[in-house]
């Protein structure tokens, strides 16, 4: 039922399509394992199952509350199927995560910190939050690295 | 040797206080790389600041493009702007924001973000082909590109020269490490070493020890045999004399020479009691001396001490008194030779060297315990018996040669794991209390018939043995007995006992006369009735 919940959140938002055209596109999700490309404006996206986090990290100065959409969940979105996720930020910086990081941890696509939403100005739309402060192994600078915000494009190869 | 003891306490002292300088010594090191690698692991910074000048040069881009009218639209002039901000924005807060600022000491990032404020309105607001503001604001973030350009030289710089840095740190740390370690190993061995050696001295002392001990003990062992076998030797020609000086004072009729002799037969008589003391006491020492523990009857003291010490008592003209008080067992289980012994010595010692005028020993017995306490009235006031009583000191310059008798009484006590003290009585006299611990048993009553030809006789047998758990039965209808009395000396003796033996199989039988035949009767107490062998006997069947 949890692996379905994503998949019927989803299927909502597609169902509203004049809504969704209307609306600007927040993320690209695209599986190139099964050729499967999916668009997301910010409405599907909180059309997910949103998760909130208490973490801290170097770009914070406090605990600080993330919410937004499992990333697991939103990669779901586009199917099932391989390893890696290639994450893109506004400005072509991308990253490379194992596709595990998702499954082992609750990497949230924050799209808030304590309730209040991310502008572009201020890692807005989405930032790629690991939850640093309840895995000790988690604060390492190869996991800083994976906290790439402004992210509008999602990969999985 | 207690200078050697002395080193090694402070030796180990040393090696502890040292193993606890290194252990710290090592903990800090510890702490100090755990520093240095938390320090490694955080964020690199040098991208932020390389990132926030790429996106002033791609803003800068936008613009310059949008001017010339190829590529960029005021969209994407707006998001570069976007962009731009969102870098600045990483220095404002976080531990990322904080190194980052370390390093701007000409404040290039506040000028920088002002310039964004100021500039904010006019960018959101431009419009294509808008070259003037374009201009403008191109003009205004220009002069950033070489501040921004020295921060990240500066940022990467430092960045390395910090990580160079903890490295080194990190280095001597285990370079630290190392030498502590080293040490602690030099160390620990020399210490162990010494302390085997040591170990190995103190063994062959204790070694040499124990010989040395061997040596005194054999040779101790020797001087008590040699002590025990002379004193044995010299009792017998001490009897010869006793027993020839008794024939002459019978002999003689000289009132004078008389006296003389019997003045001679004490001293021997003293001596001979002083010989069986010093055997007594060279026994003592000796390891295999056994103390029995065997069933008595409590009245064999009562009745063996006035037996025994009545003759001194009145050579020293005083009165004796022995009694049981209270609730005295009738059989108790210990040795009771030795507690007749150390009854008898302590009593003898009071009348022949304290100069007692009366001496009451009272047994009585309680908790385990047989308490026997001897109330003294002496002639001398004020003296006091402590420095005899009292635990006997290793000199044997203090060793006085009264002071045997209760000396030998006084190992005795001790080797039946009892216990002396000296005390005074409510009346002022010396009271001496012996107590020794001596288990207290239930005796089995015996059934005994007496088949003799007279009513005297019966009665005379019968009280022979009064005071023993004895219930008498009647011969013609008794089914059980244990003992049976029956006169001795006439021919049929061994028909008759052999009778009573078909018809009693476990009873034992005794004889009271001269049987014609011996080996009939199990024991035989000949007339006039040898009334204590009988009842002797009879105690012995109770055990």
């Amino acid at each position: 039922m949890n692996r379905l919940t994503p998949i019927l959140a989803l299927a909502v938002a597609l169902c509203l399509p004049r809504l969704a055209m209307a609306q600007d596109t927040m993320l690209t999700v695209t599986n190139t394992v099964t050729g499967t490309e999916v668009i997301l404006s910010e409405a599907e996206l909180m059309a997910f199952p949103q998760v909130t986090i208490h973490t801290e990290n170097e770009f914070v100065d406090q605990m600080t509350a993330f919410s937004g959409p499992l990333g697991r969940d939103v990669l779901a979105a586009a199917g099932e199927g391989g390893s890696t996720v290639v994450l893109t930020a506004v400005n072509d910086y991308a990253v490379e995560v194992p596709i595990e990081d998702f499954t082992k941890y609750d990497v949230v696509f924050a799209m808030s910190a304590d309730g209040e939403k991310f502008s572009r100005r201020d890692k807005g739309p989405i930032w790629v939050v690991y939850p640093m402060s309840e895995h000790a192994e988690l604060q390492d600078p190869v996991y800083n690295a994976r906290l790439i915000w402004q992210l509008v494009k999602v990969e999985i190869k | 040797m207690a200078r050697k003891r002395l080193f090694s306490k402070v030796l180990f002292g040393g090696v502890v206080l040292v193993a606890i300088g290194i252990a710290t010594f090592g903990f800090l090191t510890f702490k100090d790389n755990l520093d240095a690698m938390r320090r490694a692991s955080q964020e690199n910074i040098s991208w932020s600041a390389n990132q926030l000048e790429r996106e002033l040069t791609r803003f800068l881009d936008s613009l310059g493009a949008s001017r010339a009218g190829t590529a960029s639209s005021t969209v994407e002039i707006n998001q570069r702007f976007d962009v731009l901000w969102s870098r600045v924005a990483v220095f404002q807060r976080g531990k990322v924001g904080r190194r980052l600022r370390a390093y701007d000491d000409e404040n290039v990032i506040g000028r920088l973000f002002d310039e964004l404020k100021r500039q904010e309105l006019a960018v959101v607001s431009i419009k294509s082909f808008d070259f003037t503001t374009m201009a403008n604001v191109s003009a205004a973030f220009f002069p950033f590109g070489a501040g921004l350009h020295e921060l990240s030289r500066k940022i990467t710089l430092g960045e390395e020269k910090k990580a160079a840095a903890i490295r080194a740190q990190m280095r001597d740390s285990a370079d630290y490490a190392l030498y502590a370690s080293i040490l602690t190993v030099v160390l620990i061995t020399g210490a162990l070493v010494y302390f085997v050696y040591e170990g190995q001295q103190y063994r062959k002392l204790a070694d040499e020890n124990e010989a040395l001990a061997q040596r005194f003990k054999t040779a101790s062992e020797v001087k008590s045999r040699f002590l025990t076998m002379m004193s044995h030797e010299l009792r017998t020609p001490m009897n010869g004399v006793l027993g020839l000086l008794a024939l002459a004072q019978n002999s003689e009729s000289d009132p004078e020479q008389k006296a003389r002799l019997a003045q001679a037969e004490r001293s021997a008589s003293r001596m001979l009691d002083m010989l069986t003391d010093i055997l007594d006491f060279a026994a003592l020492d000796n390891a295999q001396y056994h103390i029995d523990d065997k069933p008595f009857f409590s009245n064999e003291l009562l009745l063996a001490l006035p037996e025994l010490l009545g003759p001194v008592a009145s050579q020293a003209k005083a009165r004796l008194n022995v009694e049981g008080t209270g609730r005295l067992p009738l059989m108790l289980r210990g040795d009771a030779t030795r507690l007749r012994r150390a009854y008898a010595l302590m009593v003898t010692y009071f009348l022949e060297t304290a100069g007692a005028r009366e001496i009451g020993l009272t047994l009585a017995y309680e908790n385990g315990v047989l308490q026997a306490r001897i109330e003294v009235d002496y002639i001398g006031k004020g003296w006091s018996p402590d420095l005899i009583f009292g635990e006997r000191k290793n000199n044997a310059d203090s060793f006085a040669a009264e002071a045997l008798g209760p000396s030998v009484a006084r190992a005795l006590v001790k080797k039946m794991k009892g216990k002396i003290s000296v005390g005074t009585s409510e009346s002022g006299k010396i009271l001496l209390c012996i107590d020794v611990p001596v288990a207290a048993l239930e005796p089995r009553r015996l059934k005994m018939f007496v088949s003799v030809q007279s009513a005297p006789m019966e009665m005379l047998c019968k009280s022979s043995v009064a005071g023993l758990p004895v219930d008498f039965v009647c011969p013609e209808t008794a089914t059980q007995a244990d003992i049976i009395l029956m006169e001795a000396g006439s021919c049929d003796d061994a028909d008759k006992v052999g009778a009573l033996r078909t018809r009693f199989p476990d009873a034992l039988v005794f004889g009271i006369g001269r049987p014609q035949k011996n080996g009939v009767f199990d024991f035989v107490a000949d007339m006039p009735l040898e009334a204590a062998r009988l009842k002797n006997r009879v105690s012995e069947a109770l055990k």
